[in-house]
């Protein structure tokens, strides 16, 4: 084969590859991107032919002027602090059902099951399940407990809870899976020679296990703090964001579909990203100093 | 690690483990009586809805009335083939698209490929929810909105993952075989479609496997971009059956959702070690 045709031929596969691809990523990833940055310091309503430079005011109103736009980020706080109860419950989990335990890869399959299952029927049997009357209380009634139902759903202080179970019902089967791969890394021959040197369980598991799944932890502690930022689906179909339960994306799709201020929806938008952004920054700096020691 | 359990049982070990096992019990009965309780609902008459319990079995269980009303007033035929068209072209763009860039990157180096591998990374770290306030308007302008063919772009356009699956995948594995046929006088593109693409199978089904569940699952992309019947997936299939339902007809609702997460249960009992395993691989990567 020639030289210079086989040049021709390595050029032509390589534009004639990525052509497609990097196209669709400069128009669905890159420039909504950039076009967000433009977006969010107009005071555009998503119709109008001009869309006005107003600079940061779209940020001044957002983080000074009116804070009841940034208050449902304080929702997130429910969520991240359930999925640490969340993360915690996979690690216990799959702690015990990587030792063998017998039917443990059914209990699995079991825990796993509702995260394959489709967002919106789950999301649907979840608000029958907390409604009056519905499910849980039914089930509470059956074994003795029904004088501790409550208004799961309507109570105020009580629905942001009940979104936070529902929530870890539909997760926790992930976390555990990934935990439980991690586990698979463990030296089987370090639990023996703990064993015979007479460490405990608990001995076991912080001296040999821990450290073996602590980097898989360490990336589930920041999938959860950037999935409880972006918290859409299970709120949204249970509640529709009634009684406080409303979560930022919520609020930002609302604001530029409902209401038509796009300029402040973007501008929500890259808050909510940059914050983002910052979690995934610290994650960097934290590994890789964990690399280092 | 079966042998851990031929060892001597202590009393403490045999109540840590009875302990152990009353959770697990306690958990799963949590995680199945919702499902459950929807399961027998769809049974149920009207009547039996709003007098019984939620936990009282139905007095018929072969009554399929609620399924049959299910299907005859709700557009559960084109719902599922809107699904399957989607996800079927998707897959089919995400594994050519993905494989292809797959190969460029790990077998060639030229100029700009140090940026473009920065720039899927870039991409990765952005959430795409984040961006539906302008992606929306760019869908907008070129007329995908309310066209199945916005969902299959997204799907495919927007899924780095997958993508750093097969560049991860191949990066592995080693260059022999292509190198072989390149002497023998193969064409680049004939190295990429008879040595790249059947060498890719494994990482191809892991892509199959997470990609189909997460499409067939999605709600989101649907909502904003397929709202009109005539596109509707299953998920905007449910939500607009439940928007449309009152109280009495509950147990319709639950017989819809029972047709919708059907295929999902099938799957997941014949296909769980698949299923399990490709799930680890991605979630790690991802």
């Amino acid at each position: 084969m020639d030289f210079s045709s086989a040049t021709a031929q390595r050029r032509l596969v390589i534009v004639g590859f990525l052509i497609v691809p990097l196209t669709l990523l400069a128009v669905f990833s890159l420039y909504p991107f950039f076009q967000l940055i433009w977006f969010s310091l107009t005071d555009w309503n998503g119709l109008s032919p001009d869309k006005t430079f107003v600079g940061l005011d779209n940020y001044h109103r957002i983080l000074i002027e009116d804070r009841a736009l940034l208050r449902p980020l304080i929702n997130s706080g429910y969520y991240f602090i359930g999925s640490l109860m969340q993360l915690a419950l996979a690690t216990y989990f799959a702690v015990i059902l990587s030792r063998g335990l017998p039917a443990s890869n059914m209990f699995r399959m079991i825990l796993f099951l509702p995260f394959v299952l489709n967002s919106v029927a789950v999301s649907i049997i979840f608000r029958d399940f907390l409604q009056l009357d519905g499910g849980l209380d039914a089930l509470m009634t059956l074994v003795g407990l029904g004088d501790y139902t409550r208004q799961w759903v309507q109570d105020p202080d009580i629905v942001k809870w009940s979104l936070v179970f529902a929530s870890i019902w539909r997760y926790l089967g992930f976390m555990l899976l990934i935990t439980y791969g991690a586990l698979q890394a463990v030296p089987v021959d370090q639990y023996e020679a703990a064993r015979i040197e007479g460490a405990s369980e608990w001995q076991q598991f912080r001296f040999i296990t821990f450290p073996t799944i602590a980097p898989i932890l360490g990336l589930q502690i920041i999938l959860a703090t950037v999935g409880s930022l972006e918290v859409f689906d299970v709120p949204f179909l249970i509640t529709g964001g009634a009684n406080g339960t409303k979560t930022f994306i919520m609020a930002t799709l609302e604001e530029a579909f409902e209401f038509r201020r796009v300029g402040l929806a973007a501008a929500m938008s890259i808050i909510l990203l940059s914050i983002v952004m910052v979690v995934i920054v610290l994650q960097r700096l934290l590994f890789q100093r964990g690399a280092v020691t | 690690m079966n042998f851990l359990n031929r060892r001597r049982l202590t009393p403490a070990k045999v109540a840590w483990n009875t302990l152990h096992y009353a959770v697990l019990c306690f958990a799963s009965v949590l995680v199945i009586a919702p499902l459950l309780i929807a399961f027998i609902a769809s049974f149920k008459t009207p009547i039996e809805m709003l007098r019984g319990e939620k936990t009282d079995l139905p007095v018929d269980p072969l009554n399929i009335e609620n399924y049959a009303s299910f299907l005859d007033r709700q557009p559960v035929g084109i719902s599922f083939y809107n699904t399957a068209f989607v996800i079927i072209v998707s897959l089919v763009i995400v594994i050519l698209v993905g494989t292809m860039v797959a190969y460029v990157i790990s077998r060639f180096r030229f100029p700009g490929r140090g940026l473009i591998l920065v720039l899927y990374v870039i991409v990765m770290a952005v959430p795409p929810i984040t961006t539906q306030v302008s992606l929306y308007q760019v869908m907008l302008g070129l007329g995908l909105v309310n066209s199945k063919w916005a969902l299959i772009v997204l799907y495919s356009s927007t899924d780095i993952v997958s993508l750093y699956i097969f560049i991860t995948f191949l990066g592995a594995i080693s260059r022999e075989l292509d190198e072989s046929a390149r002497i023998e006088g193969a064409s680049y593109f004939q190295i990429y479609w008879k040595v790249i693409l059947p060498l890719m199978t494994p990482a191809i089904s892991t892509v199959v496997i997470l990609r189909t569940i997460h499409m067939y699952n999605d709600f989101i992309l649907p909502y904003l971009y397929t709202p009109r019947v005539e596109d509707a997936t299953v998920s905007m299939l449910l939500f607009r059956a439940s928007d449309m339902m009152s109280s009495s007809t509950e147990a319709v609702l639950m017989a819809g959702i029972m047709i919708v997460i059907a295929p999902t249960m099938v799957a997941f009992f014949v296909l769980q070690r698949q299923i399990v395993s490709g799930m680890m691989r991605g979630a790690v990567k991802g």
